[in-house]
């Protein structure tokens, strides 16, 4: 590596620094502005999903003051950067995470397109390393400011040194694949910190939910706090592990432009490291992801990038702003809600008998816009039928089936409550009809998701109750689960770090950041 | 460079004084113990107080798909990898994801609720997919009608306000594609017609009876 000799000096420590925070913002931007051009342009439609979801209306000074009609279309069109769950696609290019998509990868057939998503990440990491780290990774932003947050503080945390072994990641790289593919890929987003951030921004404006996720993303950072916010991705992430793995014959990194150059026991480079590494060494080994970070902190602008290897840095602005996305949704005010929300919408076959029921919250919801009074309560309506639908007459008519309308009995089992139990002595809706065959009726209990609804055994049609539970709304769930989520995050995370922290270097590696005597200076 | 010497000094300085080396052998046993007592005290909160929102079928019906997914759902299944692309792009976000605990259906998989939203037929989604799981169709209402196939509507005549005696007629006034995929009868009886539904599901949406007197059934293959 020390072979390496560049004509020319190329671009200084300063300029890598800022090409660097360029391609950091980008990024993120894009993490966090694709989703919300995607709710911005859902926006005549319907809601963006995280309001929608907690049955909400966007704040009336939001919304008269957003740009509405086909211009949010135009812009989403004109939108080349997009963001999934654990892929992205820019400028019709995709990439899908490799560690999130290797178990999915087993069981589907090999595209052109799939090679491209799967083949870009590695194919970058063969030639450059770990760049996507340093250059890309919306949690390494995260963490870059954290611990130049941190760093500003007037009391400072201590700062752990990294160990030069790193076993522990391995152990999660295989068991994240091994989990993923027996089909539990939750534990895949809990231990890929970027897909957290990703999933996280995407969920809560998308897909009215996060939670969880939010919670993970959470108590990394809180465990970062404490062992420092860059150990984990360089002792434990396993995208950072595979990379390594793809990155072990890279032949563009971070040198020594001259070694003899170097001061004796400086090792300013060393401390600059985010990931622990040693450029001092004049190869700081396949780990290195060209942030260049060490660069400007060299008194003797002696290390640049060569073919045969680099690194990054914070942006506090940039994650001030993600956090502010982030908080933006639970800072406006909830208002009432105004449309009917659909709790349960169900059906059910048993035995060739149908059993449907619906479940809508009208409270809140006015008729007419001129009534001042609002309805009030939870409409639950049932219907039961039996038989085949049968085939069409000549005019394209259904014939009717046998539908029951004797005495009904139905429970509705709160997840913390006594249960309420309702009987009808015969179908009451729809009301003015030949046929009245709904059970229906306006309850005031309060349902919650995880609730259950009961409707009661039949003689001679339904042999055993028939029951639902009320499914969650979105993929939310409280904010008191969302912190159980973080401090249980938290806990493993600091505890993984803890035993990361406390593998023994090699006899002999590199030296410490401080002399042996433990005084620095 | 130069200018900014003496801030960089002054940072080299403040990482100096932080650095404090964990690996020590005597800390080491430390570190390990804590690590343990950590990692197993988050695993017990998790397991014992979180309850993971599976989610609730509400029926036992194969779920619907989004535009162009395998009618075999195993190998709808199989060809997607979860990557929630196609969600992103939706316009109308009537695509919705299975939660990744979710044994039956697939994790992360997508799926439309269309009682609760249906699709615009944008065909973004399928534009985007990057496995194949979806196979790209023009944004054009001949070649969905030609192409998509989610399903077939169809109507319960004893929940269907027209069929019951009233005048209603809300699901062909919805459907994107009248007179092809559903037509009136006097008064105004829905009846479906098999071959032109492309099962977007708009019908079902705007079904004022409750529980739904249309809904969006999957074809079988063959």
């Amino acid at each position: 590596m020390r072979a390496a000799v560049d004509p020319g000096r190329g671009w200084s420590g300063s300029a890598w620094v800022w090409a660097r925070r360029l391609t950091q913002s980008l990024a993120l931007v894009t993490i966090v502005l694709a989703p919300l051009l995607g709710g911005w342009q859902r926006l005549d439609r319907s809601e963006m999903a995280v309001f929608a979801a907690g049955g909400w209306d966007l704040p009336d000074t939001v919304r008269g003051r957003l740009p509405l009609g086909d211009r949010p279309t135009k812009a989403y069109d004109a939108l080349v950067l997009h963001g999934g769950g654990s892929a992205v696609e820019y400028l019709s290019v995709p990439v899908v995470d490799p560690v999130a998509g290797s178990a999915a990868l087993l069981r589907t057939g090999l595209s052109w397109k799939l090679a491209i998503a799967f083949g870009l990440p590695l194919l970058l990491a063969a030639l450059l390393g770990r760049v996507f780290c340093g250059w890309l990774c919306p949690f390494g932003v995260i963490a870059r400011a954290t611990r130049s947050v941190l760093a500003r503080l007037p009391w400072h945390p201590p700062v752990w040194r990294l160990p030069d072994r790193r076993p522990l990641r391995w152990l999660i790289l295989g068991g994240a694949v091994a989990i993923s593919v027996v089909g539990v890929q939750a534990a895949v987003f809990f231990f890929l910190p970027h897909l957290a951030v990703q999933q996280t921004v995407y969920a809560y404006w998308l897909l009215g939910g996060g939670g969880a996720i939010a919670g993970v993303l959470l108590g990394l950072i809180a465990a970062g706090l404490v062992f420092g916010p860059t150990a984990y991705c360089a002792t434990l992430c396993p995208t950072g592990a595979a990379l390594n793995l793809a990155a072990r014959g890279k032949r563009v990194g971070v040198t020594l432009d001259d070694p003899k150059a170097c001061g004796k026991h400086c090792h300013l480079c060393d401390s600059a490291c985010w990931l622990g590494l040693h450029p001092a060494s004049g190869d700081p080994g396949p780990d290195c992801d060209s942030c260049a970070r060490c660069f400007p902190v060299c008194p003797r602008d002696n290390l640049r990038v060569a073919v045969g290897k680099p690194r990054r840095r914070h942006l506090p602005v940039v994650a001030a702003g993600l956090l502010l996305a982030l908080a933006a949704p639970a800072a406006a005010q909830p208002r009432a809600p105004t449309k009917p929300d659909y709790l349960l919408n169900g059906e059910r076959e048993l035995d060739g008998v149908t059993v449907a029921v619906s479940m809508v919250d009208q409270t809140g919801v006015k008729l007419d816009l001129d009534w001042s009074e609002a309805e009030q309560g939870i409409e639950l309506s049932l219907f039961v039928a039996r038989g085949t639908r049968g085939d069409a007459d000549e005019r394209g008519l259904l014939p009717a089936r046998e539908v029951y309308t004797g005495p009904l009995e139905v429970e509705l089992r709160p997840a913390g409550g006594d249960p309420v139990a309702l009987s009808w002595d015969a179908p009451n809706s729809p009301v003015s009809t030949q046929g009245t065959e709904i059970y229906r009726r306006r309850i005031e209990v309060d349902i919650e998701p995880g609730d259950e609804v009961v409707v009661r055994a039949i003689p001679g049609w339904l042999a055993r109750d028939v029951r639902w539970t009320v499914p969650a709304a979105g993929t939310a769930p409280g904010a008191g689960a969302t912190l159980l989520v973080a401090a249980a995050a938290a806990l493993i995370f600091m505890g993984l770090l803890s035993l990361a922290l406390a593998v023994p270097d090699r006899a002999g590696a590199a030296q410490p950041l401080r002399g042996p005597d433990g005084n620095g200076s | 460079m130069t200018q900014d010497r003496a801030p960089r000094a002054k940072r080299r300085r403040r990482w100096k004084k932080l650095v404090v080396p964990a690996a020590e052998p005597r800390s080491r046993r430390r570190f390990v113990v804590q690590g343990l007592a950590l990692v197993a005290g988050g695993a017990a909160l998790l397991v014992t107080r979180f309850r993971p929102s599976a989610w609730a079928a509400e029926t036992d019906r194969v779920p619907v798909r989004p535009p162009t997914a395998s009618l075999d759902d195993a190998a709808f299944r199989a060809a997607c990898i979860g990557c929630g692309m196609c969600g992103t792009v939706c316009e109308n976000g009537c695509i919705r994801y299975f939660g990744a605990d979710e044994a039956t259906w697939g994790p992360l998989t997508p799926f439309l609720d269309v009682r609760r939203r249906s699709c615009t037929l944008c065909m973004r989604c399928t534009q985007i997919c990057p496995t194949g799981a979806l196979s790209p169709v023009e944004d054009d209402m001949e070649t969905i009608a030609a192409t998509v196939d989610m399903g077939v509507a169809v109507v319960d005549p004893d929940r269907c306000i027209s069929y019951l005696g009233r005048v209603c007629g809300y699901c062909h006034d919805a459907c994107p594609l009248p007179a092809k995929a559903i037509r009136l009868v006097p008064p105004a009886k829905p009846v479906v017609m098999t071959d032109g539904c492309v099962g977007c599901g708009r019908c079902v949406e705007l079904c004022p009876q409750f529980p739904t007197a249309i809904d969006i059934v999957k074809r079988r293959l063959g």
